[in-house]
Order: structure tokens, then C-alpha cells, then sequence
């Protein structure tokens, strides 16, 4: 059980994986939609007010092809010769970790509270929750910081398992492609999917 | 019951590579003694030698191997990439000695 949640791909690469993934992204875009998320970024997770049907689809989508793209460059560099398959097919099933991540949002709980905290007056700074929204918030925020960290792990160990990186070789570069990878689909998710 | 034995390759006190130092027929009880050392393949552990093992018998199919160890692709093909390393080093190491 730890190793399918953990480290599902010394089972799972390559087409079986990329199913498997194409699946997890096909359901998040499903409650996405329904609970107004966006995915604009690779590691991120945002409430709107409204959003579009095909926005958390192309968001992933993207993600998914520019992430493949820069991590097969630096692969290619570092001398490793990933398969292009096992790479879109292990960073797709790590979208495992999002995939209940939009019913967060159920009924708008995040969006309100943000809503809510966007109308604090800096003058008078009381927070406008009651202790029960405070909690709420907590435990919400605990929530998706324990995704993220799930997501990251997940992708660490499928750059892992692609490239057979040892040491320091294997973190700096997953750091450093982690961060182009999110510097590149936040540019383009937010400023060309509208 | 029989015991099956292990030979051992590294030497238990400095961990340093072992030698054949005697060898014996059980047919006639010849007698060969002198510093023999082990073939490279001989220097891996038991795991490794039978990945390797498995290996040659699916024709170097990594797909074959994959699919009769339940791994996938690229965790059979860095195990194939370890042991290659492995070997490599052990030959340079070999051949360093002579």
C-alpha cells in the first residue's frame, strides 16, 4: 500500500502508467470544474470565483507536456537517456496526489473564505472568521499543504525512477527543473488560458 | 538436508577481494593449489547474478524481465544499468591488480 502511494512506478511506467495518469487527470478536471479550480501551475491548486470547463484540462495538459520537455532536456544533459514514454507516464500518474484535491472547494469553502479575508480592513486588522471558519481554514490549509508535499514526492520519484540519478546530481536537478518547470506553466496558464 | 553454500567473494575481516588459493578434483584427488582469481561475474551477490541469469534467458528482453519480475521498464533497465557499473569497475579493479 505504501509503495502504490509512495512509490507506485518500480510497478507502474510507461503506457500502463500514462493510462493510468490520463484517468487521475480526466477525474480532477471532472470535480475541478464543479468546484471552480485551476491547476496554473505544476504544483499548484487555485479557487476562483468561475471557471471554465476547459481551463483545469488545459492547465494539466500543459503542465504535463512542458514538464516532460524539461526534464527530458536536463535528462539528456546529465547523460541519462529516459524513455519519453516513462516520463509522461510517471509524472501523469503523480497527478494521483491532486486528484480529490478541487473538492476542497466543495460549495465554495475556500473561495468564501478568501472572499472573506480579501474584505479585512488593514485599519482594524480582525480577522473576519468565527472560530469554527478558523479551524475550518487550518485543517484546509493542512490539507493541501500535505497534497503538494505528496505531489512533490511523487514526482521526485518518478524523475527518480526515469533518469537513475544518484546523489546530489538526482536533487539538484529535480529541484532545478521543478523550477522551470513552474516559472513556464505559470507564465502560460495564466496569461494564455483565459 | 543439504546445506547450500555460499562462496564467498570479499574477505570477511578486511572486506577485500577473495582468491581461489586451492582447487580440488573429487574424481582422481588432484590437487591444484596457487592464487586464482574468481571471474568477474563471480563478484556479484546473489540477486544480481541471478538477474543476470534471467537476463540471458529471456534473450536480453528487458520488456520479458519486467513483466516476469512485475518491475517496470525503466526500474529493470537502471538495475541493468547498476550492474553494468558494477561490472565495469570490478574488471577496471581486475585488471589494476595484474
Amino acid at each position: 500500500m505504501k509503495q502504490a502511494l509512495f512509490n507506485p512506478f518500480i510497478k507502474y511506467a510507461g503506457t500502463k502508467a500514462l493510462a493510468f495518469g490520463l484517468l487521475f487527470i480526466s477525474i480532477s478536471w471532472l470535480f475541478a470544474t464543479l468546484c471552480n479550480a485551476r491547476f496554473d501551475g505544476i504544483v499548484d491548486l487555485h479557487f476562483y470565483d468561475k471557471v471554465s470547463w476547459l481551463q483545469p484540462m488545459l492547465d494539466q495538459f500543459i503542465g504535463l507536456l512542458i514538464m516532460v520537455l524539461v526534464f527530458y532536456l536536463i535528462a539528456l544533459v546529465l547523460g541519462s537517456k529516459p524513455r519519453l514514454i516513462d516520463l509522461a507516464g510517471t509524472f501523469a500518474y503523480s497527478r494521483l496526489a491532486f486528484l480529490l484535491a478541487p473538492l476542497l472547494n466543495i460549495s465554495g469553502l475556500i473561495s468564501n473564505l478568501t472572499n472573506q479575508l480579501k474584505t479585512l480592513d488593514p485599519s482594524h486588522p480582525v480577522l473576519p472568521f468565527s472560530n469554527v471558519q478558523l479551524i475550518l481554514l487550518m485543517l484546509l490549509s493542512l490539507a493541501t499543504l500535505t497534497l503538494v508535499v505528496w505531489l512533490v514526492a511523487l514526482y521526485f520519484k518518478a524523475w527518480k525512477t526515469c533518469s537513475n540519478l544518484k546523489g546530489n546530481k538526482l536533487v539538484f536537478s529535480f529541484i532545478a527543473g521543478l523550477l522551470i518547470v513552474e516559472v513556464i506553466t505559470v507564465f502560460l496558464t495564466r496569461n494564455f488560458i483565459a | 538436508m543439504t546445506v547450500q553454500k555460499i562462496l564467498p567473494v570479499t574477505c570477511p575481516s578486511c572486506a577485500g577481494r577473495m582468491k581461489v588459493q586451492r582447487l580440488h578434483c573429487n574424481n582422481c584427488d588432484t590437487s591444484i593449489e596457487g592464487a586464482f582469481e574468481l571471474p568477474v561475474l563471480n563478484h556479484l551477490n546473489a540477486e544480481e547474478l541471478d538477474f543476470v541469469l534471467q537476463f540471458v534467458k529471456t534473450s536480453g528482453s528487458i520488456k520479458d524481465i519486467s513483466s516476469q519480475l512485475g518491475f517496470s521498464y525503466p526500474t529493470v533497465r537502471n538495475m541493468l544499468d547498476d550492474l553494468i557499473k558494477k561490472i565495469t569497475q570490478t574488471e577496471k579493479e581486475l585488471k589494476a591488480k595484474k
